[in-house]
């Protein structure tokens, strides 16, 4: 069994302790254990089932790579699935729950899989599921998906919050073992800003557990020292919980900083800070990860990784187990026996799949009268929920017991692999260095920042140096590259004293016993996680999957949440075993970013909720708001849609908003409409090529209605110009284009027309324009003050700027309902109080707000288009009949050449056309399609519906359609299919309801 | 309907500042001669790019190669400023626009401001780099700003008046005294 | 995650301050032009893998446009000028040269 010793555990502090719940079973840990150590602590060996077989599984290894122990943590609105046990760092009341089983986790009905595994090999579902093809959507994909899958989705809000953090340094060290701590301690007095993290709670990585002898102490005191040091320097950031998940163009990172425990213990509001970095340099120092080997077996909960064995017990006093067989292809493993054997644990064997070794660490256990069989292996482990003997064979061969060997614990080593993922996210390319048994950077090929250089330099084990005297004179040799790299005067080298005298080799042999009979192979896994055997492996090569990237994803190998960092390697090699090819032949799989998984809510930050997208709002937003105001969202603004009263329905209040402006006053906000000031000598010659009407002609003081069509000719904003001076114009724009009307003058501008002087500045902000609207508007400007109003001296589409009342004003005469309407813009500042004076003086005249919606009604009985309703991208002004507006004069305009193009002059272009329903109270459906009358196929469509109310001035309903030739129809009766088969019956009539003439507005 | 803006906690106070005036001055703003009628007028230099120079009565800052804001402490004050820097102007292709409305300017007081602006700008902000005369437009999140330093531990920033509710709130998340991180 | 330094204000940009603007250097067609050159205007876009020539608005910034000559492969930077440029420095051009003939596999 696995149990805690009585003293020891570097990291775990016995005067407190913590109590933690496990699928309901209330357990006991101390602080500094992960939930690992902390189960372990417990005899808590079998953690989970796994994905495809519903296999038991226990704890592998000791940190991020860990396949098996995921978890769900929390619950509610804490609740988060698939958490790797071995990462999290243990709190007080955590509540662990185990995935992936249906029924209990130790008696799972899923696990009948296990019986059939032989009818689940490597592309099992992409060949058994694909007939009949209706069975996939009602019977395979939703028993597949309750048997199969982690971890259970969230049902509640995530209660937690999130932030970014934007930080710049020169050097970031990834990695706070030994090769990161060494690293900054060099650099430190350089002066650099320096940021080094470490994704574990823990600085010293590995060699905290796997001590050595340096500077006449050992490692432990050596790390413990570093630390110490460096946290006196000003420049050198040190973060623990944190992992750079990706290294992206330009130098750029993200990095996960995870502060659940300061947030459980009230010092944080925040769960996870997503950092964005930048950096001049990158220091890897990400270590190494130990392999599993393949045998039969590997997976049952009981057999994990040496390096574990030995970090559980060094770090949390965890022991494995009582009895422990070793199985190993490497020396690095005995070091691990021997500390276990040291500390009182049972070891009856040493499996070594070697034929001999001269190192001294398996030396030094053989002193120690440790049993080591070189040339054996394990044949297959026995038990099933809990490792209960392994059979001892000969490495060559089928596989014949020579022994059975009783035993609770098999420890497994297949040698370490270089962590380079990072190196790789921006286009480094890594190679295998088959003497040294890991992958390795290739220094030729490296990622490479803006100025074309490499930005990253891999240290210490990541680069493939596992023994203490070649990872420190890898060190000493980069970092001395790296100082002439960045310009750095070279500042004494700190000298460091190691043990040499430990090292030794790793053997290729990974796959054991080397020629496995079937019954084996089918038992030995290659990815925990995906649950991928030998066998598929072999299954996939011999169809064909020769390419890495396809093997990967016939049978899923490296593809759980884990993404291979245990098996990626182990399938490489089997793959290019069975192709008879090298490693470097056969390729690796291309590491992608993240390297651990985030939470989505770290990627959303504070961008929830009332922070999810800005809002703008109108100086007059408030009075809105407590006025009955429904808004409705245009462009990032809110405006208010209507006003509903206390006694009526939404469509009552809009039919009341539009009577009631019709038949006495109505006062809009139309504050957020575009206002763009062209400015300077050639704002007029500027203007005419903006628009596609004649603007250089216009007189101060009087406005024009102007159209703005792309370089393709397509209308794309329109809106009211005014002069207001020689050489200045206000240039009114719809409301969702203000931003991107600014943008395109002044793109035209810088780009294009540089030569013509002008300056053009946005001040939609600046100004609160309300529109004061219907038959007692001028009465009301009267009652304002300041402004002869009388037709004569203040015409339709003049413009007056001065004092109204005691408001600054500029009073614009347009009309966009058809009545007699005045616009007044006033500083923003003073925008509420002329609102509520308007409101004050008017309330006699019978003043009411209006929406939008009323606001689109009038517009369309008037006929007048909107964009985005009458006009999609594809719509020219023409099509609208809207030439009036297309200056023949000028000699360019931006879309005139689109304009001349022979299919924009088509006749059978879609052009506007008007819709009447005869004794009919309902409106057309918006966006209908119009058919010719009987039509029934595609053929027949002669356009769409682009605007379509119920009229409360004409009592009827009205649209608006764009239809093939629209103008030859007129009079035709065209079908309107709506739902149910039911067809409506329209007229096509002019595109005008209400005042043709236009006698409302000119009087 | 009054729109208070105040907000603070151990760390921060956060307010929106109603009283200044603003004007946006467009014109080639390395010209000598308009950086003569500037000086002259405003007893102070044409800030360099990047930068904000201040006397008692102004803030001049760099906005682009042909603009820069001018803020009066005194708002009042504008409508004369506009038109007679306008009239000294007046023989040069310039444009003078009074903005006072346009935008809001929100303090933050508290020595851990860098810390909340590295929540959302992607600037760098070490002293080393951001200090007492630096003036920057960049974005704060998803809003278009410009900040600058008053004191050691205090800061203006600036931004659209339609997004201030906005801002507002997005600013109090990011005061959280519990979410600051301490790296600067 | 780019980054280009702003020619008018000197500033590193982070490319989310920036709004992309196309393939640089365009000859407008206005009236006057046949219908191919129009054509050729308005949708022939060049997409090379390798040096490219771009535009870049320095939106959440000084508002101004520029130009970025930059590897799309690599995603290195040779540098970037004034939208007033009709055509790319001699000086950005030496730079690419070097670059290329020093031996970098950009193509």
């Amino acid at each position: 069994m696995t149990s805690r010793f009585s003293k020891g555990g570097k990291l775990i502090d016995r005067t407190k302790r913590l109590s933690f719940n496990f699928n309901g079973k209330n357990l006991f840990a101390y602080s500094g254990d992960t939930l690992a150590s902390a189960l372990l602590a417990n005899n808590q060996l079998l953690i989970g089932r796994s994905f495809k077989y519903h296999r038991p599984r226990g704890i592998v290894s000791s940190g991020i790579e860990e396949p098996n122990a995921l978890i769900s943590l929390g619950s509610g609105g804490n609740f988060e699935p698939n958490r790797s046990a071995t990462t999290i760092e243990l709190f007080d009341g955590v509540k662990a729950t185990s995935q992936n089983h249906l029924g209990s986790l130790e008696w799972d009905i899923g696990s009948v899989n296990n019986l059939i595994s032989k009818i689940f090999p490597a592309g099992f579902y992409y060949k058994t599921f694909i007939y009949p093809r209706f069975a996939w959507k009602h019977i395979f994909e939703p028993t597949i998906r309750s048997a199969a899958g982690l971890g259970k989705a969230p049902k509640e809000e995530d209660s937690s919050s999130y932030d970014y953090f934007y930080a710049h340094l020169d050097v970031v060290i990834i990695g706070g073992g030994i090769t990161g701590l060494v690293a900054a301690n060099n650099l430190a007095k350089s002066g650099l800003k320096i940021l080094l993290v470490e994704q574990k709670h823990f600085l010293g990585g590995y060699a905290l557990s796997e001590e050595f002898k340096i500077n006449n102490s050992n490692s432990f005191e050596f790390i413990k020292n570093l630390e110490n040091e460096l946290s006196d320097f000003e420049n050198i950031r040190v973060k623990k919980n944190f992992s750079i998940i990706g290294i992206h163009d330009h130098s750029y990172l993200i990095g996960s900083e995870n502060m659940e425990q300061m947030e459980r213990n009230g010092q944080s509001s925040v769960r996870q800070r997503l950092w964005r970095i930048r950096a001049k340099h990158v220091i890897l120092a990400t270590g190494a990860i130990e392999r599993p080997l393949v045998f039969a077996g590997n997976d049952i909960p009981g057999v994990m990784l040496c390096s574990a064995a030995l970090e559980f017990y060094k770090l949390y006093g965890v022991s494995p187990g009582d009895r422990v067989v070793v199985l190993t292809n490497n020396d690095s493993a005995y070091s691990s026996v021997i500390e276990l054997f040291n500390a009182g644990i049972s070891v009856p064997l040493v499996i070594d799949v070697r034929e001999k070794s001269d190192g001294n660490l398996p030396l030094k256990a053989k002193k120690l009268g440790i049993r080591v069989e070189f040339s054996k292996a394990i044949s297959k482990v026995i038990g099933k929920k809990k490792v209960k003997a392994v059979e001892l064979c000969s490495v060559v061969g089928e596989g014949a017991v020579l022994e059975t060997i009783i035993c609770d614990s098999v420890l497994m080593s297949g040698g370490w692999t270089s962590t380079l993922n990072l190196w790789s996210h921006c286009g480094g390319k890594i190679k295998w260095d088959s003497k040294l048994n890991t992958l390795v950077p290739d220094e030729s090929f490296p990622s490479i920042n803006e100025f074309g250089r490499s930005f990253i330099t891999v240290l210490g084990s990541a680069d493939g140096k596992f023994w203490p005297s070649d990872l420190f004179a890898n060190i000493e040799k980069k970092l001395n590259i790296l100082y002439s790299e960045l310009n750095l005067k070279k500042t004494k080298t700190i000298r460091y004293d190691i043990d040499k005298s430990i090292k030794g080799e790793t053997s290729s042999i990974f796959c054991v016993p080397e020629a496995a009979d079937e019954n084996l192979k089918a038992k030995s896994f290659v990815d925990y996680q995906n649950d991928v055997k030998l066998t598929d492996l072999r299954i996939a090569a011999q169809e064909g999957f020769e390419s890495v990237e396809h093997l990967k994803r016939y049978t899923t190998l490296g593809m759980a949440t884990d993404q291979g960092k245990l098996s990626n390697i182990n399938g490489i090699k089997i793959l290019a075993n069975l192709l008879g090819k090298e490693i470097n032949e056969v390729g690796t799989t291309t590491f992608r970013p993240p390297y651990t998984p985030i939470s989505l809510g770290s990627i959303a930050g504070e961008a929830r909720k009332e922070l999810f997208k800005p809002i703008r709002r109108t100086p007059i937003h408030n009075w809105h708001q407590e006025n009955g105001a429904i808004f409705e969202p245009v462009a990032d603004w809110q405006r208010p849609y209507a006003y509903v009263g206390n006694n009526e329905t939404l469509e009552q209040a809009i039919q009341r908003e539009v009577k009631n402006t019709r038949n006495a006053l109505g006062m809009l906000d139309a504050s957020t409409l575009g206002k763009i000031i062209v400015s300077g000598s050639d704002a007029g010659v500027f203007l005419d090529l903006i628009y596609t009407n004649m603007m250089s002609s216009l007189k101060p003081g009087r406005c024009r209605y102007g159209l703005m069509c792309n370089e393709n000719g397509f209308l794309f904003d329109d809106g009211v110009v005014v002069r207001l001076d020689e050489k200045t114009f206000l240039c009114h724009t719809t409301t969702g284009g203000s931003d991107r009307v600014y943008s395109w003058m002044e793109e035209w501008h810088q780009t294009e027309w540089w030569d013509k002087k002008v300056f053009i500045q946005n001040v939609t902000e600046e100004y609160t324009q309300i529109t004061i609207a219907g038959p007692k508007a001028r009465l009301l400007l009267e009652k304002l003050g300041g402004l002869k109003v009388d037709n004569v001296n203040f015409k339709p589409l003049d413009f007056f700027e001065g004092k109204l009342g005691n408001f600054e004003a500029r009073v614009f005469r347009i009309s966009f309902s058809g009545e007699l309407s005045f616009e007044i813009a006033v500083p923003s500042k003073n925008g509420i109080a002329f609102w509520m004076r308007c409101l004050e003086l008017g309330r006699e005249l019978g003043l009411t707000p209006y929406g939008t919606e009323a606001l689109h009604i009038m517009r369309a009985e008037k006929g007048f288009i909107m964009i985005g309703d009458e006009t999609d991208g594809t719509v020219i002004p023409q099509d609208l009949n809207l030439e009036w507006a297309i200056s023949k004069k000028k000699r360019d305009f931006i879309g005139k050449r689109a304009h001349e193009r022979i299919f924009m002059q088509d006749t059978n272009r879609k052009t506007l056309v008007g819709l009447s329903l005869k004794n009919s109270t309902k409106k057309i459906p918006d966006g209908a399609y119009a058919l010719k009358s009987g039509g029934k196929s595609a053929k027949d469509v002669l356009g769409h519906i682009t605007s379509s109310y119920f009229s409360p001035t004409l009592d009827k309903p009205i649209a608006m359609a764009l239809l093939k030739n629209g103008k030859a129809l007129k009079g035709q009766i065209v079908d309107i299919p709506i739902e149910n088969g039911n067809i409506l019956k329209a007229t096509v009539v002019e595109p005008q309801f209400y005042d043709i003439e236009g006698k409302r507005q000119n009087v | 309907m009054s729109d208070i803006m105040v907000y603070s906690n151990s760390l921060f106070n956060i307010s929106a500042l109603d009283h200044f005036g603003m004007l946006i001055i467009r014109a080639e703003i390395n010209n000598r001669k308009f950086q003569k009628i500037i000086k002259d007028f405003f007893k102070l230099k044409v800030p360099s790019r990047l930068k904000i120079s201040t006397n008692k009565n102004f803030y001049l800052a760099w906005m682009s190669p042909n603009e820069i804001m001018v803020i009066t402490k005194n708002q009042d004050e504008i409508k004369t400023i506009k038109s007679s820097i306008e009239n000294d102007l007046d023989q040069m292709e310039a444009l003078v626009l009074d903005v006072s409305s346009s935008r809001t300017i929100f303090s933050i007081k508290g020595s851990f401001w860098r810390e909340l602006l590295a929540k959302g700008s992607p600037i760098n902000l070490f002293p080393s780099k951001f200090n007492s005369d630096s003036f920057r437009r960049t974005r704060l999140g998803q809003v278009s700003t410009a900040f600058w330093m008053i004191k050691e531990d205090e800061i203006y920033i600036l931004c659209g008046q339609s997004y201030k509710y906005f801002f507002f709130k997005w600013l109090c998340n990011a005061a959280d005294e519990k979410s600051i991180n301490k790296f600067f | 995650m780019l980054k280009f330094i702003c020619p008018y204000c000197q500033v590193e940009a982070d490319e989310t301050e920036l709004t992309p603007g196309g393939e640089a250097h365009l000859k407008r067609m206005g009236p006057g032009s046949s219908d191919q050159e129009f054509y050729n205007y308005l949708f022939e876009r060049k997409n090379p893998r390798g040096i490219h020539f771009e535009r870049w608005l320095h939106s959440y910034g000084c508002g101004k446009w520029f130009h970025v000559v930059r590897c799309t492969k690599t995603m290195e930077v040779f540098g970037t000028y004034s939208a007033q440029e009709t055509n790319p420095p001699k000086k950005i051009l030496d730079i690419v040269k070097h670059r290329i003939s020093s031996g970098k596999k950009i193509k």
